[in-house]
């Protein structure tokens, strides 16, 4: 279960204590890498949130994280608090509200385009100014593809969808067809 | 037990004056009277006793003539003095028991004769009145009977009546329900037209969307999906 709210507060606690430092772009950094680690490694998650672990052994193995990545004092200590108090497991929520507070920040948009077929650097250029135009910040495009567009692209900004896909439009030549009498 | 009683006493009565009549035709028939008195005794006996009846009248006629062929001379002492003082004792004697008879017994006769005249009158008049009544009866009956075909023909009449309107209401309630199944009908059908040309029109476009597909995919070139993706910014930069 996601625990949303309990990780934005985290999240803005944290972010605010970066930006008074000026050093919250290095606090996302070692949070997205802890993060990185809870998908890529099982067993550091239940190292750290096993609650059949004694509670000394798991801020052990946090301050053994802290000191590996070489984060500063403030993050280190960020880090350990959240294993005593038993909230390691939302970390990866943390991580992802203090990205957006990070983006949010510095004006940044995460946008995804949905091709029938690969896109080319100037084609995904094209797009990505035309999302910048649209939402007035820099926006950073991921890429896949999914054939079954048969055409056109599919571009999503936050809650701007632009769906420019051949199959849609024939799903709209179908409705019309439809609703005419 | 009264009537028994006087009824008895009636007959005892009627039986004393029959014993008394006899008595005397038997004292005056009695040959000891006189040596000729038995004929004039005949006489007497012949013109009193009524009762013997026409039997005894001929028996006594017959014994006249054999006395007067036998003794012609005792015609002139048959009011002899012994006799007729015989004869006074015993209407004396008549007179007497009339006497006890009508002490004794007019009061119970009258009062029978009474008592009966007056059950046939009471009896006379129940059946009057009874006569009255059944007559009465007859004609109230008869009335009735008169104004029951009357009744009748009104009942009938009025059946008829709300027959015919009870006929016209079922009618018209039957034209009614013709009328709404007819709509009913009607709706059905246009729904079923409705939906079958829907049905239709979807197919249509479901086969249209998918040989345009077809097409499109066919015919889709690389070219044209980068051009597609251009047209589209285009527009989307010309909207904003």
């Amino acid at each position: 279960m996601k625990q949303t709210i309990l990780a934005r507060r985290y999240a803005k606690a944290l972010f605010a204590v970066g930006k008074e430092n000026d050093n919250y772009e290095a606090y996302n950094e070692a949070l997205q890498g802890v993060a990185g680690l809870y998908f890529s490694h099982r067993g550091v998650v239940d190292a750290l949130t096993n609650p059949l672990y004694p509670l000394d052994v798991r801020e052990k193995v946090m301050v053994g994280l802290v000191n590996s990545i070489g984060v500063d004092k403030i993050m280190g200590n960020f880090l350990n608090l959240l294993v005593q108090k038993k909230r390691a497991e939302i970390l990866p929520e943390i991580a992802e509200a203090f990205q957006i507070l990070v983006d949010t920040e510095k004006n940044i948009s995460h946008g995804t385009v949905i091709s029938a077929v690969g896109l080319s650097d100037e084609l995904q250029a094209s797009i990505r100014a035309a999302l910048e135009k649209l939402t007035g910040k820099k926006v950073e495009l991921s890429t896949s593809v999914d054939p079954s567009l048969i055409g056109g692209i599919i571009a999503k900004v936050g809650d701007l969808v632009l769906d420019g896909s051949i199959r849609t439009q024939l799903a709209g030549l179908k409705d019309s067809i439809k609703g005419r009498e | 037990m009264r009537e028994v009683k006087r009824v008895a006493r009636g007959t005892v009565l009627v039986a004393a004056a029959l014993w008394f009549a006899l008595s005397c035709g038997t004292v005056m028939a009695t040959p000891e009277s006189a040596g000729t008195e038995g004929a004039n005794a005949s006489h007497v006996t012949a013109a009193a006793d009524a009762a013997k009846g026409a039997a005894d009248s001929s028996h006594e006629m017959k014994h006249e003539e054999h006395a007067a062929g036998e003794h012609g001379e005792a015609h002139h002492d048959s009011l002899s003095p012994p006799k007729v003082k015989d004869f006074g004792l015993r209407v004396m004697n008549f007179i007497a028991l009339m006497i006890i008879l009508i002490k004794f017994g007019a009061k119970p006769i009258a009062a029978a004769l009474s008592s009966r005249r007056n059950k046939i009158k009471t009896e006379i008049e129940d059946l009057e009145a009874r006569k009255a009544e059944a007559e009465k009866s007859y004609k109230e009956f008869e009335a009735k009977l008169a104004s029951v075909e009357k009744d009748i023909d009104t009942i009938v009449e009025k059946a008829v009546a709300q027959a015919t309107i009870e006929k016209a209401r079922i009618i018209e309630k039957a034209e009614q329900a013709a009328a709404d199944i007819q709509r009913q009908a009607e709706m059905a059908v246009q729904r079923e037209v409705m939906e079958a040309r829907r049905k239709l029109k979807n197919e249509i476009a479901d086969q249209a969307a998918a040989m345009a597909e077809e097409l499109i995919i066919k015919n889709l070139t690389a070219a044209d999906q980068v051009k597609i993706v251009e047209d589209y910014l285009v527009k989307v930069e010309a909207v904003q």
